[in-house]
């Protein structure tokens, strides 16, 4: 295990993905960007492989997602994305209170974050709710805490808790939070490649709102699930994954309610990362 | 990058990180049924006009509008929703039970709507 002493370089110092992609296929992991670097993504997610070859296994269909990020300072780091699904922008900062990201050597053994994130649904108004229409209609929130810890060399594992708010819901007795739990590991095969998983699931069939009544959730039946294969070249990451889920944004493919875990039901996906 | 830039860069952020401490401060907690009305779920006779089409105008047209529509399917016209509804793939996809496309993406619509959706079919899709 040799450290890299050299800023900018791609050599991970260890199993994190601290020093090559702040994502690991959809959740954000636990490291932030060192102060004044950069990194742009580009996600793709195709339809399902049941879709049949005459829509090519899901490749016919496709949502994208482009983002940008920065690091404020070694613990805060900021990032603005627009996704093709649901016409959606959204912007976040994450505070690493655990770890640094300068932290080349592998002394870090646990780092957490906390992570919050604001979406805006940009369709038009007509389709996302009557008049008279409120620009917070638009709005969904959500707000993670991010633990992992380096289990050995090789295994990453995290758990991602999270709360997530929408601000227009559907029916009166729906609830606005959702609690979620998730989870996301990491294992290095070597410097160029990992395999990856992450899971997420809401957690609480009821909520409290601030009437005080307790208001239903309507969990999912299956959890969200991504397997990932990563390619690390010189100077991009390559994430290729496998998922039931389309969105790329954490408010909604956490809550929302993806197919069961059948190849039908599973999408191909990647994202490329180049970090400056 | 030249230290003059990265100043300006660094500065857009912080802006956009106060920004967010205001956005923030939108967090709403509503309902379309107490702030739209619509209380009622009306499953007695939807038509295309007035039930179907307000739903896929809301729902699905983002994707699968006119110009280049998603997977191919375009939900623009009764005849093009009367499609795929005689087929089975809009229940299908809707009520996300499996073998079909999970649609809108966005999570399962309201169990009214979904009622709506299967009533309308069952009486043979009117317009």
């Amino acid at each position: 295990m040799v450290a890299s002493p050299l800023q900018g370089q791609y050599f991970p110092p260890d199993v994190s993905l601290g020093r090559k992609s702040l994502r690991i296929i959809n959740m954000h992991g636990a490291a932030g960007l060192p102060k004044g670097q950069s990194e742009m993504f580009i996600q793709h997610r195709f339809g399902n492989f049941g879709s049949g070859a005459y829509n090519w296994y899901g490749l016919d269909q496709s949502y994208m997602r482009l983002g940008f990020d920065f690091g404020l300072s070694n613990r805060l780091t900021t990032g603005v994305s627009r996704s093709s699904m649901n016409k959606i922008a959204d912007a976040y900062f994450k505070y690493q209170f655990k770890g640094k990201a300068t932290d080349t050597a592998n002394t870090e053994n646990v780092m957490a974050s906390w992570y919050s994130n604001i979406s805006v649904n940009t369709q038009a108004k007509a389709s996302i709710s009557s008049e008279p229409f409120y620009f917070s209609n638009r709005l969904r929130f959500i707000n993670t805490l991010i633990i992992s810890k380096n289990v050995n060399d090789r295994l990453l594992l995290a758990i991602t808790p999270s709360l997530v708010h929408v601000n227009l819901v559907d029916a009166a007795n729906e609830s606005n939070d959702i609690a979620v739990m998730g989870a996301y590991g990491r294992m290095k095969l070597s410097n160029r490649y990992a395999v990856t998983a992450e899971i997420q699931k809401p957690f609480l069939q009821r909520m409290p709102s601030p009437s005080g009544a307790l208001k239903d959730v309507s969990v999912p039946q299956d959890p969200y699930l991504g397997l990932g294969f990563e390619i690390f070249t010189a100077k991009h990451m390559f994430q290729l994954s496998v998922s039931n889920a389309q969105s790329m944004n954490e408010a909604f493919f956490t809550t929302q309610s993806n197919g069961s875990f059948e190849l039908k039901n599973l999408r191909f996906g990647f994202n490329i990362v180049r970090r400056w | 990058m030249i230290n003059g830039q990265m100043k300006k860069l660094q500065s857009a952020f912080l802006i956009m990180f106060v920004g967010f401490t205001f956005a923030i401060s939108g967090c709403y907690y509503d309902n379309k049924t107490e702030m739209y009305g619509n209380t009622v779920c009306d499953t007695a006779n939807p038509t295309y006009t007035a039930t179907i089409q307000p739903m896929i105008n809301q729902n699905c047209i983002g994707c699968h509008g006119s110009s280049s529509p998603s997977g191919g399917v375009a939900l623009t016209s009764y005849d093009q929703v009367k499609a795929v509804a005689t087929k089975g793939s809009l229940e299908g996809t809707m009520n996300q039970s499996g073998g079909y496309a999970v649609m809108p993406p966005g999570g399962k619509l309201a169990t009214c709507k979904l009622n709506q959706v299967a009533k309308w079919i069952r009486n043979g899709a009117p317009q």
